[in-house]
């Protein structure tokens, strides 16, 4: 009767393994001519409209009109040849010629149009204004608008709707298409213009995307290096690290201690090539409760502006660079030449760190220490300001304790809460329950307006800028903003800019604190031409969603090492370990056979024991 | 006839702790603080200004978060006899596909880890509740095995066999580069993978399994009916025989809840070996407020407890001859 079970539960155990594997296709792919990248989910959707979980369904299967390249705030025409304001309320785009479908078929404007209203048709946009699309010819739509819309928004629009096939989606039911995974079955929808096609998608573990040699782009781009590009589901940093270290991986987005990997494996590179390496992109900004006095005084808020200091925070905390006192991100280089930043800090602005001006302000507002204890006081009360941050964000915590210590130094106490993210931090800042809080939500945007718009957008609590938590409220920047959004014309928008620039440096609604980094980090050993610093053809953003912000870009642009390196690394331990630059699949001949034999052995243990009795 | 009663009596049971069970966890998720659709886009960085209310919208209505309490509770029954279990918000995907997809990796590391270290620490145990020496001997390593956690062996393990040594992967359920198919190749990369997973978790179960089956075989020695064999110049085999039949009763209660909570993965082991599982989505649903998600992994969780309950009370009306009495009397 016992051996009965045992042998059952080992005849069960070896059919479900078999099992596991039935109905799937062979194969292992060349690691030289593959791109592995990974992600901290697991692939589940492969859905172009409502946020798949794949990266590159957006940019490298599905195109949109113009790609972002992020890291320089521009738009890079993709399959249109051009777009452009032809009055102030008709936006025309002409397609580039060749433009065609991974089925042979060409790509025309009827398609663009099916694709914006389907977007429409579906509620996931709205474009504000839009009153008509025209197809003018084969190649030519016009954008009609009633009235002057939102620029930057319909910028926006350009590079996040995707261009999908007539022929196919007319097929579908527009409200079937919202809860479609675009797997199994599903997976024959999925004839987009792009670079790659979806191959495969072993659902919760990997994606796999295969070069479509036909591609209209190859006459206009270089041909993509990588036959296929696999997206592993790797939830950990320290996963990640041990991967790249070992030459599993190619590029990710992952927090890891660049200094000591690149010690361990020199073929991992990443945006700079000298400290802090990842790329400084926007800053952090430390924001204000700008209803809560004494924070409700612009005066104090600069005094507070002084008495920080960015260069200890990215000594001490974080890794990161230092902030301008503006929110533009170095992302948005042109943009703040043309604006004159550097001019308008010098003007306007104050001294990091200049704690002596800092407690000369605080001096003069009235908020002096009368009891002694060190802490100034507002209406007979010490000024405790209450800095809440969630509990996981380690980098928020560090530069949060060095930001109290800080203030310590002028006379403002500040204590720190921790809590969960999204029913806590979120909500605190979401309900404007806080004092000080971190946070870069306002700053990570694709163009200044929407940067601003952000931050300083306030017409009422149901419509105001996403990321102004602190709600700060000035009609002179709403008017600005409002001006800003809808002209086209660039001067006019340096000059709204400007202003705009100016209000943020003299009201301070919230100080940069320090360069929020991306945890970008890529291997040399089978590709090169990564995109960084010098060649920021690309952006280092390896996560699904920001295919055409520019990731695909980046897939796109890297390059094969001709012969693969042979790499010997040391890890921590001291052992030396060998990376093969062919295969990875080399190691221990012998343990296919032990794999086995173990499980005999362990089904034995119980059979054999039973026995000796 | 007394066990037609008996079944039917055990089935009306099961059948209304099944609608609790179901109904709480269709509620618990939403009494938690928060709404799913909001904490999925605020943490967006990607979004155009007025856009997040559109999307908010989108949302809600695709979910039928949009509708009052007691319709989303009406559409969640009437979907569920349909036999779908809605759409996951974070996964994006139809519930039903996500567990598919995930369980299978759950039940080979589980199944044989659970079964195996019950046959293997039922065995130790009763030698230990046997033989004092043995017993001296063994106990504190049970002792330190029952109360070792699972994620702290399992790093040992990554760390010396997988890392130090070099012996065996520890990361993923096979090779990277390979896709799942009926291959040789993936088969023996496959089984590879599967022995540290596995005995991370045998060997802690082992611990748990044999001091339980130890306390009750020196109980069962120390009862009446044995020494009246023992006087009755029985065999140490046949005292051994009786006491083993009767202590291995509760064990087998135990192995039914085991066997029945294995839908709801090993957390811990699926994080430090990066092991595909359902563990992890139940993780990560709870922590992002996936309503349906979670709905459907407790479902599953509900649905096996109670039929691994159903199993061990129908296998104690065979092996336990005072259950079947007191049915068929009763």
């Amino acid at each position: 009767m016992r051996k009965v079970l045992a042998f059952g539960i080992v005849a069960l155990f070896l059919a479900s393994l078999f099992g596991a594997g039935l109905g799937m296709a062979a194969e292992t792919l060349p690691r030289n001519e593959t791109i592995y990248t990974a992600n901290s989910a697991p692939p589940t959707n492969a859905n172009p409209f409502s946020g798949g979980n794949i990266i590159g369904i957006d940019g490298l299967v599905f195109e949109p009109l113009f790609m972002l390249n992020f890291m320089q705030s521009k738009l890079v025409p993709w399959l249109a040849a051009e777009g452009k304001w032809i009055d102030s309320t008709t936006y025309q785009v002409k397609l580039r010629d060749g433009v065609k479908w991974q089925d042979g078929k060409p790509l025309t404007a009827e398609d663009v149009k099916f694709s914006f209203e389907l977007y429409q048709k579906m509620g996931l946009k709205k474009y504000e204004g839009l009153r008509e699309i025209k197809v003018v010819d084969d190649k030519t739509v016009q954008f009609l608008f009633s009235g002057a819309p939102n620029v930057w928004v319909w910028n926006q629009n350009l590079f996040t709707t995707l261009i999908v096939p007539k022929h196919i989606f007319e097929n579908l039911d527009p409200n079937k298409i919202k809860t479609m995974t675009f797997l199994g079955d599903e997976k024959k929808y999925l004839v987009g213009s792009g670079a790659y096609k979806l191959k495969e998608v072993v659902q919760q573990q990997k994606s796999i995307l295969e070069r479509n040699d036909d591609w209209w782009g190859n006459k206009y781009f270089k041909k993509p290096a990588a036959k296929y590009i696999v997206q592993l589901y790797v939830s950990s940093n320290d996963q990640a690290v041990n991967m790249f270290i070992k030459g599993d991986l190619d590029v990710g987005t992952y927090y890891m201690d660049i200094v000591s990997a690149k010690q361990k494996n020199p073929n991992i590179v990443s945006w700079l090539d000298k400290y802090p390496y990842f790329p400084p992109v926007v800053p952090v900004v430390l924001y204000f409760n700008t209803e809560r006095p004494p924070m409700n005084q612009p005066a104090f808020r600069r005094a507070i502006a002084m008495a920080i200091n960015p260069y200890q925070i990215v000594n001490q905390g974080p890794i990161s660079d230092v902030p301008d006192q503006t929110p533009l991100g170095a992302i948005m280089g042109p943009w703040k030449d043309k604006i004159g930043v550097k001019k308008l800090i010098d003007q306007y602005g104050w001294k990091y760190g200049d704690v002596a001006k800092a407690n000369q302000i605080l001096d003069q507002l009235g908020l002096k220490d009368t009891n002694g204890d060190g802490i100034r006081e507002y209406n007979g009360k010490d000024i405790v300001l209450k800095f809440y941050t969630c509990a996981g964000c380690s980098d928020w915590i560090q530069a949060g304790e060095i930001i109290a210590n800080q203030l310590k130094a002028v006379g403002i106490k500040v204590e720190i809460e921790k809590g969960d993210w999204t029913n806590f931090f979120m909500a605190h800042l979401n309900s404007g329950d806080f004092d000080l809080a971190l946070h870069w939500a306002g700053t990570f945007k694709p163009d200044p307006y929407s940067v601003y718009y952000a931050l300083m957008y306030y017409k009422s609590k149901d419509d105001k800028g996403a990321a102004n938590f602190g709600n700060y409220h000035n009609d002179k920047a709403n008017e600005l903003l409002d001006k800003l959004a809808h002209t086209p014309v660039e001067s006019e928008q340096i000059n709204y800019l400007k202003e705009l620039t100016k209000i943020w440096l003299e009201d301070v609604p919230a100080v940069p604190v320090y360069m929020g980094t991306l945890f970008y980090e890529a291997n040399q050993a089978y590709w090169k031409n990564w995109p960084n610093e010098k060649n920021p053809y690309g952006v280092p953003i390896f996560w699904p969603g920001f295919g055409t912000w520019g990731t695909a870009l980046a897939l796109l642009g890297v390059e094969s090492t001709a012969t693969p390196t042979q790499t010997t690394t040391t890890t921590s331990g001291g052992e030396t370990t060998t990376t093969s630059g062919s295969s990875t699949t080399t190691s221990g001949g012998g343990g296919g056979i032990c794999g086995p034999a173990l499980i005999v052995a362990l089904a034995a243990i119980p059979l054999l024991m039973r026995k000796r009795r | 006839m007394g066990f037609k009663k008996y079944l039917a009596r055990k089935t009306g049971v099961y059948l209304i702790t099944f609608l609790f069970a179901v109904t709480l966890n269709w509620l618990r998720p939403r009494l938690m603080p928060g709404n799913p659709i909001e904490a999925m886009l605020s943490s967006n960085l990607g979004l155009a200004p007025g856009e997040k209310e559109v999307l908010m919208k989108y949302y809600s209505q695709l979910y039928g978060l949009d509708k009052p309490l007691w319709e989303q509770f009406v559409n969640f029954w009437v979907s569920l006899f349909h036999g779908n279990l809605g759409y996951s918000i974070l996964y994006k995907a139809p519930v039903t596909d996500l567990i598919k997809h995930a369980l299978p990796y759950d039940v080979v590391i589980l199944l044989p880890a659970i079964a195996l270290s019950w046959l293997v620490g039922n065995w130790l145990g009763a030698i230990a509740g046997k033989n004092k020496r043995y017993d001296r001997y063994t106990m504190p390593l049970f002792y330190f095995l029952a109360s070792m956690p699972y994620f702290w062996f399992a790093m040992l393990l990554v760390y010396f066999v997988g890392v130090r040594a070099g012996w065996l992967p520890y990361q993923g359920a096979y090779a990277p580069d390979l896709i799942p198919s009926f291959s040789g190749d993936f088969i023996a990369s496959f089984l590879k993978h599967w022995i540290l997973p596995f005995l991370s978790l045998f060997i802690v179960m082992i611990g748990s399994w044999a001091i339980g089956m130890r306390n009750m075989i020196i109980y069962e020695l120390e009862a009446d009916y044995v020494r009246y064999l023992e006087a009755l110049g029985g065999s140490e085999k046949l005292l051994t025989k009786h006491a083993y039949r009767n202590a291995i009763l509760p064990q087998v209660t135990g192995l039914a809840l085991q066997l029945g909570l294995m839908v709801a993965g090993a957390i811990a082991t699926e994080i430090v070996f990066n092991y595909p599982g359902i563990g992890i989505l139940i993780m990560n649903a709870a922590l992002s407020q996936d309503y349906f998600l979670l709905q459907g992994a407790f479902l599953m969780v509900v649905i096996s407890v109670l039929a691994a309950n159903f199993i061990i009370d129908l296998i104690y009306a065979f092996i336990d001859p005072r259950v079947r009495t007191s049915y068929t009397e009763g």
